[in-house]
């Protein structure tokens, strides 16, 4: 299935500048949560285009609604309202079978807590992903193997995520994520649990990956961090204050 | 002791604080030690000490009277059991205690009874008081027919007399004679015949009255049953060797009757005469398998308990870093198991009361009047028994979270989850090996309940030799007082009638009808022409039968001919043999015109019978013969009728000929032979059943166990599977995932269970019938059965894994 295809959904007739759809276009996304009778406004109104090949940072106060974003954007949840067009098809209200599928696809997730599973082995955790695409065996192992090799973790395929260093299993994650050839890298504070050495390493990897034509969106706190990215944008309460291109 | 209380106090507080893991545990070791308090009480009840009020049980023992050469138990004559009783020493008592049976009427109601020819010592040995009139004095044993008495049976004067106050000295009519009523046994008496609750007693004196023939003098009629009562402090062994040494005495003295006997004595659990032997093997595979149901609930509470002991992590790390022992703290928890179980078995033993009678239930009541006795007995060995089955399981389920528990790594515990890393499931390989041995557990169960099931219904399609539809029925002509002459025209002239009866084939005599209660006829043997060895007594079975009875039965003749209206007393004295004797006496001559010697009387062999199976259908084939009626006439006869009608149909058109004969006769109501053989396959049927039953309960607790275990494991690695769905699974990956892992574990518990049921089931050898111990229908229905079971347990955890909200699951850090 080529990404034309994602779904059965008419294509949103929206045209940036270029004359072609932005990468993903989101607009008037509220997120709405609903807890003990309080209602938290976790996002009103966004909008945001992202272009193919675009890295983007988003930073913000700790309860701005970055992460519940960058959800949205990955489709593990749902805006309240607002509607969300991914390669010019509407995704915001896929059933959850098309949504996995989109996800397994389309979004490469690297988490702050890497999020490697215990019991597979390097190989097989940077292999999970492409399992749920009913891909060859020998089409995985080209894919798994081409992504450690671009994180430079080749070698340790056999290893268990606990025989790694941080540093090393955020590569691995990053590997995971990339391994599926996803329209777009979702980052949480991908280096939130490293040390600044590490964060610094794995910042350079995704500067590559940038430079590689990935498309990346990334959620930081770190002000240095951010500004490996083209373009910034600021949440605040849920709202985006500031975007702003990188000089 | 201070600690302890502190302990108590503390391990109740726990158990209030999750009620929900409290009432399952519970749960599951009631069901657990329930199940085997049940088992032991029938144990006890039924095996063990099987007769309330008798005094001394440890030190009664069966007699089992042997001949060299034949299977099994083969009976004493009256005069040698006077002999052994004469000249031990070693023993207290001996007693006499025949089986028998009458038909009781009091007003219009005629039942069956079943009751004892008992010694006259038989109340005073067994030191049961009668709570109205007496026992038998020592006279009223001796003399022929000289002391007409009985004693009755509690609910025999209760029902049938309405507990009459002066019920003594009252007459009633027992197989024709006028008995007068001297006693009444206590209530929680039922005799001493394990199976049954007996109506009346009569003394020995009274036997031809109840019996064919006259034996008290015959040397040659093998038909005592009986007890002894060892001296205090004998052991059996001595006792057997006195037995023995006095069986050689009486062989060297009797060489005609006493060859190759001898008499032992067997436990009350192993009397060969009553229902002890197949109730021993039954209730020992059920003890098996409740006991296999005790370590499955243990194994599902053990995992209860890891699974708590991982939420109580905090306070064990907290205990032993204000400095706890760990041996404090494997002793809080083994006091929090104990009062668990504690709890349990008080349910388990009320569990048991409740169905100390259940056995009785799928035992159906052989002839209206008859009642089955199979109690199950509560006393202090099986609660002591019970609270040792609890302790044990508290020890088996507590002991290895205790440990567990308290080997907390205190710097791990104080930090938090490993980093990047998602919880692997190495933490839960423990209780995945607790739930291994369990669907291992089920599976013998399961396989064991198969083979059962499949022997039962082999054994029901298998046919005894003989056509089972032929339809009993008959006159009671000893209670009504006639003697031979006159039943023997009454006879003759009732199978005249019946034959001309419309569907009537063909209409015969039996002195016993197939598959009944009845014993046939012995008789030691001398065989025209065959050489025994020294010490060989020639011995065998034989039936009275009356002309047809081949035909009737549809039993095959293969040489010669079938006993014709002509074989009377005119005649030539004529016998059918079986294929057996005429193999084991004639190898290689024609048995047809040969002859043998029975009771002084030579009779010519005029036909060979096919073998047939008269009293189980798991006999094994023994030599056999057969006699004309007309030549040994008896009294007391079944009549044997071949019929394409029912039994039901038929029955009124029998009272037609009966009171055409004699207006004061009425039939006894017809049944089919089937019914007989249904009766007698119970012990098969009662394993089948229980084994069912217990290994339902097993398959239920497995379940349980598994869906605890994925539960548990969906609900730890939460994070895990959402990981999953942010990285693309749907909802089919993720079942098939909680689904695997499910079935990984139930085909691991099925490899270990198949292993240990091909070793265990070879041990049900003695209740199977023609299967297979490793039956492959048996094994793959259990792997059928708990393949599903297991999927269903799955079920619940995988569908809330697809559940899981992967925002959520990945944001809990
Ligand atoms: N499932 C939920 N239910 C209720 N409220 C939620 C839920 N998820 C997020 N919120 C709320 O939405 C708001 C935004 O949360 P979000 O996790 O997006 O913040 P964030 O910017 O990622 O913060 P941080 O920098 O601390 O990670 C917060 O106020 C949070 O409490
Ligand atoms: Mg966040």
């Amino acid at each position: 299935m080529n990404s034309n295809e994602l779904t059965e959904t008419q294509p949103t007739n929206v045209v940036n500048g270029n004359g072609v759809h932005p990468l993903i276009r989101l607009a008037g996304v509220t997120k709405v949560f609903l807890t003990d009778e309080v209602e938290t406004h976790a996002l009103s109104g966004i909008h945001l285009d992202i272009r193919e090949g675009e890295y983007i940072s988003i930073a913000g106060p700790s309860g701005c609604g970055k992460t519940t974003l960058l959800s949205i954007l990955g489709l593990l949840d749902t805006p309240s309202e607002g509607s969300y067009a991914l390669k010019g098809h509407e995704v915001a209200n896929l059933s959850f079978a098309d949504r996995a599928r989109v996800r397994n696809r389309e979004i490469g997730f690297i988490f702050q807590s890497f999020n490697l599973i215990g019991d597979l082995s390097v190989f097989e955790n940077v292999e999970l992903p492409l399992t749920y695409r009913g891909m060859s065996a020998g089409d995985r192992k080209a894919l798994v193997t081409e992504a450690l090799e671009r994180v430079g973790m080749a070698h340790r395929g056999k290893h268990l995520p606990s025989q790694l260093s941080g540093g090393q299993q955020q590569r691995v994650a990053v590997a995971r994520a990339l391994a599926g050839r996803p329209a777009i890298l979702l980052a949480d504070e991908p280096t939130g649990n490293l040390d600044s050495r590490n964060g610094e390493a794995v910042m350079q990897l995704l500067r590559e990956l940038h430079q590689g034509g990935a498309t990346i969106c990334m959620v930081t706190h770190d002000e240095r961090f951010a500004q490996h990215a083209d373009r910034t944008v600021h949440l605040f309460d849920g709202q985006i204050v500031e975007d702003r291109m990188a000089a | 002791m201070q600690t302890f209380l502190q302990d108590l106090r503390f391990g109740f507080r726990m158990l209030r604080r999750s009620p929900g893991f409290s009432v399952l545990a519970i749960l599951c070791l009631t069901l657990g030690i329930g199940t085997n308090a049940a088992v032991l009480s029938w144990i006890e009840g039924i095996l063990i000490r099987p007769y309330p009020l008798v005094v001394h049980q440890d030190r009664m023992f069966a007699l089992n009277a042997t001949t060299r050469g034949e299977n099994g138990f083969t009976g004493l004559a009256y005069p040698e059991f006077l002999d052994y009783e004469k000249n031990s020493t070693l023993f207290e008592s001996f007693i006499v205690d025949r089986i028998t049976g009458t038909t009781l009427s009091v007003g219009d109601r005629a039942e069956r009874a079943s009751g004892a020819i008992v010694s006259a010592n038989y109340f005073d040995a067994l030191g049961v008081k009668p709570i109205l009139g007496r026992g038998f004095g020592p006279d009223e044993g001796e003399g022929r027919n000289a002391h007409p008495v009985t004693v009755i049976g509690y609910r025999t004067w209760k029902d049938r007399y309405g507990g009459d106050p002066n019920i003594i000295g009252r007459t009633q009519y027992l197989n024709g004679v006028q008995h007068t009523i001297i006693g009444v046994a206590p209530e929680e008496f039922h005799g001493t015949f394990i199976g049954y609750s007996f109506s009346f007693w009569v003394p020995v004196s009274m036997q031809e009255t109840f019996d064919t023939g006259y034996k008290l003098e015959d040397r040659g009629a093998r038909w005592i049953e009986g007890y002894a009562f060892l001296k205090p402090g004998v052991t059996r062994q001595q006792a057997d060797a006195e037995l023995h040494a006095i069986s050689q005495r009486l062989e060297k003295d009797y060489p005609e009757t006493n060859r190759g006997h001898d008499l032992s004595l067997s436990p009350l659990w192993r009397t060969p005469f009553n229902q002890a032997g197949n109730m021993t093997s039954t209730l020992t595979i059920t003890m098996a398998v409740v006991f296999f149901v005790l370590l499955i609930a243990c194994a599902n509470v053990s995992n209860l308990l890891l699974a708590r002991s991982l939420l109580r992590r905090h306070e064990m790390t907290m205990r032993l870093a204000l400095g706890a022992g760990r041996r404090r703290l494997i002793k809080q928890l083994f006091t929090e198991g104990l009062i668990l179980s504690l709890i349990a078995a008080v349910g388990g033993i009320a569990v048991a009361y409740w169905c100390r009678n259940a056995l009785v239930l799928s035992f159906p009541s052989p002839a209206a009047g008859i009642v089955i006795d199979l109690p199950g007995r509560i006393d202090w060995r099986v609660l002591v028994a019970s609270v040792a089955v609890c302790v044990g399981a508290t020890m088996l389920f507590a002991l290895m979270p205790a440990i567990h528990a308290s080997h907390v790594d205190l710097s791990g515990a104080l930090k938090t989850d490993g980093g990047g890393v998602v919880a692997g499931s190495s933490r839960s390989r423990l209780r995945s090996a607790l739930v291994l041995v369990q669907v291992a557990l089920s599976f013998v169960l399961l396989a064991g309940t198969g083979l059962l099931l499949q022997s039962l219904q082999r054994m029901q399609n298998t046919s005894p030799g003989f056509s089972t539809d032929v339809i009993v029925s008959g006159a009671d002509l000893v209670s009504a007082g006639y003697n031979l002459e006159r039943a023997k025209a009454f006879d003759t002239q009732l199978l005249d009638r019946v034959r001309e009866i419309p569907g009537v084939e063909s209409v015969t005599l039996s002195r016993l009808q197939p598959f009944s209660y009845g014993v046939f006829s012995t008789a030691p043997l001398t065989i025209d022409g065959y050489q025994t060895a020294p010490d060989e007594q020639l011995n065998s079975s034989y039936l009275e039968v009356g002309e047809d009875y081949f035909k009737t039965l549809g039993v095959p003749i293969v040489a010669g001919r079938e006993f014709q209206r002509t074989d009377d007393e005119n005649a030539v004295p004529v016998a059918i043999i079986n294929e057996t004797m005429a193999a084991k006496y004639w190898p290689r001559k024609d048995p047809i015109g040969q002859r043998l010697k029975v009771k002084d009387r030579w009779l010519q062999i005029v036909g060979v019978a096919k073998n047939v199976k008269y009293e189980n259908k798991l006999e094994l084939p023994r030599t056999f013969f057969y006699v004309p009626m007309r030549q040994n006439f008896l009294v007391s006869n079944a009549l044997l009728i071949r019929t394409r009608e029912t039994p039901g149909a038929i029955r009124a058109a029998l009272a037609r000929e009966v009171h055409a004969l004699d207006p004061n006769l009425a039939p006894t109501a017809p049944f089919r032979v089937q019914e007989q053989v249904d009766r007698k396959g119970y012990t098969q049927r009662l394993a089948a059943t229980l084994v069912a039953i217990f290994g339902a309960i097993a398959l239920f607790l497995a379940g349980i166990g598994l869906y605890a275990v994925m539960s548990y494991s969906v609900s730890q690695s939460t994070r895990e599977l959402g990981l999953r769905m942010a990285l693309g699974a749907n909802t089919r990956d993720l079942l098939r995932l909680v689904f695997l892992h499910g079935l990984q574990l139930t085909v691991a518990g099925i490899v270990f269970g198949g292993i240990a049921a091909l070793i265990l089931t070879r041990l049900m050898g003695n209740l199977l019938y023609k299967v297979s111990p490793h039956d492959p229908l048996a094994f793959g229905s259990a792997l059928v059965v708990i393949t599903i079971a297991s999927l269903a347990a799955c079920f619940l955890p995988a569908w809330r894994a697809t559940r899981i909200d992967p925002v959520q699951a990945l944001r809990e850090q």
